[in-house]
């Protein structure tokens, strides 16, 4: 490549003097936020005591409505919603759960009492493998299945429904990454025995901290909501309980995402097809659209670096755009499998081949509040210099290390 | 059985229009609110890694006088991780009082340990030297001794007990906030010790919590373990945590009580001597005075019931409830309650006798000096009509 660069790793001034960071972070505007609080001081009513207050309660049966499932049950985050299912499951032992995956999920299973075995995922959609999941079922032993749809996409229900089904072991979900999405008609929220969702400010609805959790089935919506921490007469009294309030103010703050869904959807939507055009004359980059739903919502730009063609590897790119102030993330790193203790899982060689993989060459770019079309114009330009500037980079960045 | 129309439980009007609780619910000022949020709005951080958490851990180590405080999301999962991480390794029991906070034995459970229940110290309410020393044995994991509503525990006796036996000290701190015990602020007692910023306790942060320590290898362990364990420079460090993080909304509701926390004791101060002197006058009921010595908040108000009083304690409570004094017991003894996940229960001898005597009176920032005035009439009227209202038998 000829002229002057224009990458920071080779001397020149960063892309971005403020640090953009993978994640959604949406939020509503002042005057709603201001109103909310008001409401909120004068009603003196700030969280949940025995009952759950007005918004929650408000925002349960909007959630309700939107995703077309009788309970939703409004948490103070997804690890906690996690926790709940697998205790009311009363799953004990083995269940089984993608290594690809936020550490939440294992970590959920951890403190349940129960034991991770780690699937394999599709190399091309990253979702779980149906393969690698009967071919573990065949195993034998396992008490339960732990889905995990990833980066706005769904893993291939209706087979993970009918192998469930099969085994007699219940099924279910952390959707945390998949709100607003959809198989067919139905939506992410409405499959399994219950499914879970994030609202941490990552993801596209956003309480700033937060998570639901969603069932069709009255008796265990009951004992959700007990262990949740409210006081429900007649059920679950003795239930153990999590303690996991959603304040009112953070039910404000996601009825108001609610209602602004389909903006932000359309947005990341515009967002992702900005960065896929961009990226998609780059030798070596492979970006992941999402194939296994009707409605994707686009929270998540995930790449792929293949080194042969790319020229570096996936850590080298990441250094050369952290120079430039854009934090794209090696989600998740390590894999669940990698993460001290659940390393002593017992895993036969090639159990997790193309979660390995993923593990190496899988990184994350802002997609959401942060970033707009003339922004990620900028993020693949310095991508596509990265890419013709392989040589001069790799010595550079080699110092830089040291 | 007596009907007298002077009680909303016989059929006469509610002396209060609206509920009277017990929970704190401070409301700050919602300028003061406002103004903190204003921050994570100029720099779009609504989580754990924005600048209001970090302040409010800055501010509230000032506050109580420690190396490190630890923001988290509530108390009850500060708790969990404080157990976790104190826990003497290979030993599987946790000391605390059955006379306690009513989760406290799911939080132990949570954890992945086993709630061995000692008795309280008829006087002070909570666990002493000598309730926890009968429960000790070569399996004791940690001691979780509560503060009660009212004063301290012995911290400095409880402290030195598990210098002396090398197990960890964890002071479940949630009423006990601004109090101090031998002229040492509470938060700076044991390894590590644990407040709640629920609406209801002393500063209201929504929802949230923290944990107080002076060791700050135990801060930097925390501070991971809520966060699952990523360390600031984004690398795991041990999977064995939790999402526990606080968020920035929560932070500057906190922050906000914070800065309020004077003005608040002064007005609980008010109530609390009106109280004082109001149930002076009412025969059979005392009241577990804040001591003056131990920097009293003198937020909740709890009352011992004498051999004179009329009434049971239960009988009470449901003609103050009719009339919307939302009074409650001093806790219910935790070995009553069948769980699900196992727990030692040995004999418990004091709290046997004492647990149907106390209740906790209408307090906080609900209740105005007036309020307090009424619930004070109300009582005397229990004790006047005393003979006429015995036996009330079972609600309908």
């Amino acid at each position: 490549m000829t002229g002057k660069p224009s990458l920071a790793s080779l001397g020149a001034k960063p892309r971005f003097t403020e640090l953009l960071r993978t994640g959604q972070f949406y939020w509503p505007p002042w005057e709603g936020y201001e109103k909310a609080a008001r409401d909120i001081f004068s009603r003196r009513f700030y969280t949940s005591q025995r009952f759950a207050g007005p918004l929650v309660v408000e925002f349960q049966r909007r959630l309700e409505e939107f995703l077309g499932v009788k309970h939703v049950i409004v948490v103070r985050n997804a690890t906690n919603a996690l926790m709940i299912a697998t205790h009311t499951l009363g799953l004990r032992g083995k269940v089984m759960v993608p290594s690809w995956t936020a550490i939440a999920t294992v970590q959920a299973l951890i403190w349940s009492k129960c034991q991770p075995v780690f699937c394999d995922i599709d190399p091309d959609t990253q979702q779980m493998s149906i393969p690698s999941v009967r071919a573990l079922l065949e195993g034998g032993g396992i008490n339960g299945i732990l889905g995990v749809h990833l980066w706005g996409d769904a893993l291939p229900v209706g087979e993970l429904e009918s192998l469930a089904e099969e085994y007699g072991i219940p099924l279910y979900y952390d959707a945390a990454q998949a709100f607003g999405c959809r198989v067919g008609e139905r939506a992410i929220g409405t499959f399994g025995q219950a499914e879970v969702f994030s609202f941490q400010a990552a993801n596209i609805l956003s309480t700033a901290e937060g998570g639901c959790l969603t069932t069709n089935d009255d008796a265990l919506a009951a004992k959700f909501v007990a262990m949740r921490g409210d006081h429900v007469p007649g059920t679950g009294a003795n239930l153990q309980s999590a303690t996991a309030r959603l304040s009112e103010i953070q039910a404000a703050i996601g009825l108001m995402a609610l209602d602004d869904f389909d903006r932000i959807r359309e947005n990341n939507e515009e967002q992702h097809r900005c960065y896929e055009t961009s990226l998609g004359s780059v030798p070596g980059i492979r970006v992941l659209r999402p194939s296994g739903v009707t409605i994707s919502n686009f929270q998540d730009l995930v790449g792929v670096v293949e080194p042969a063609k790319f020229g570096l590897t996936r850590d080298e790119l990441l250094a050369v755009l952290k120079a430039e102030n854009i934090v794209a993330e090696r989600h998740f790193h390590p894999a669940s499998h990698a993460v001290r203790p659940f390393c002593e899982i017992a895993v036969d060689p090639g159990q997790l081949r193309n979660t390995e993989l993923a593990a190496r060459g899988t990184f994350q770019l802002p997609l959401g509040a942060q970033v707009t079309p003339d922004r990620i114009e900028q993020i693949c330009d310095v991508i596509h210099e990265t890419h013709l500037r392989a040589e001069s980079l790799r010595p550079a960045l080699a110092a830089a290390a040291i | 059985m007596s009907t007298s129309p002077e009680f909303a439980l016989f059929g006469g009007p509610p002396s209060f229009s609206e509920p009277k609780p017990t929970g704190n619910l401070y409301r700050p000022s919602v300028e003061t609110f406002l103004e903190y949020s204003r921050l994570f709005y100029e720099n779009r951080c609504y989580t754990d890694e924005g600048d209001l958490c970090r302040m409010l851990e800055a501010r509230l180590a000032e506050f109580h006088a420690v190396e490190r405080v630890v923001s988290v999301n509530s108390g009850f999962w500060g708790h969990v991780l404080a157990l976790r991480a104190l826990a003497s390794p290979g030993r599987r029991e946790v000391i605390a009082p059955a006379f306690g906070y009513r989760r406290t034995d799911d939080m132990i459970a949570w954890a992945g340990f086993i709630p061995h229940f000692c008795d309280v110290d008829p006087e002070t309410l909570c666990p002493s030297v000598e309730t926890i020393k009968s429960a000790l044995n070569d399996r004791t994991a940690l001691i979780l001794a509560p503060h009660p509503m009212v004063n301290c525990c012995d911290a400095q006796g409880i402290e030195e007990l598990g210098r002396a036996l090398a197990i960890p000290v964890v002071f479940d701190s949630v009423e006990a906030g601004y109090r101090a015990y031998k002229n040492r602020r509470i938060g700076g007692f044991g390894d590590a010790e644990v407040f709640s910023m629920h609406a209801t306790k002393l500063l209201n942060g929504f929802e949230g919590g923290y944990v107080t320590t002076n060791d700050t290898e135990l801060a930097d362990r925390l501070d991971n373990m809520k966060r699952f364990g990523f360390g600031r420079d984004g690398a795991i460090e041990d999977g064995l945590a939790l999402d526990a993080k606080l968020n920035e909304v929560h932070a500057a509701m906190a922050l906000a009580s914070l800065d309020e926390i004077e003005e608040q004791i002064a007005r609980h101060r008010r109530k609390y001597e009106l109280y004082l002197a109001g149930l002076a006058t009412v025969d059979g009921l005392k009241i577990v005075e804040h001591k003056e010595t131990e920097r009293p908040d003198y937020r909740l108000i709890v009352v011992g019931i004498g051999d004179s009083w009329p009434l049971s304690r239960d009988d009470t409570l449901r003609l103050l409830e009719a009339e919307k004094a939302l009074a409650r017991p001093y806790y219910a003894p935790l070995h009553h309650k069948i769980v699900e996940y196992p727990r030692i229960c040995p004999e418990l001898p004091v709290t046997e006798a004492i647990f149907r005597r106390f209740m906790v009176l209408p307090s906080g920032s609900h209740v105005s000096e007036d309020d307090v005035g009424k619930v004070v009439d109300m009582l005397a009227r229990i004790r006047r009509n005393g003979p006429g209202l015995k036996s009330l038998g079972k609600p309908a």
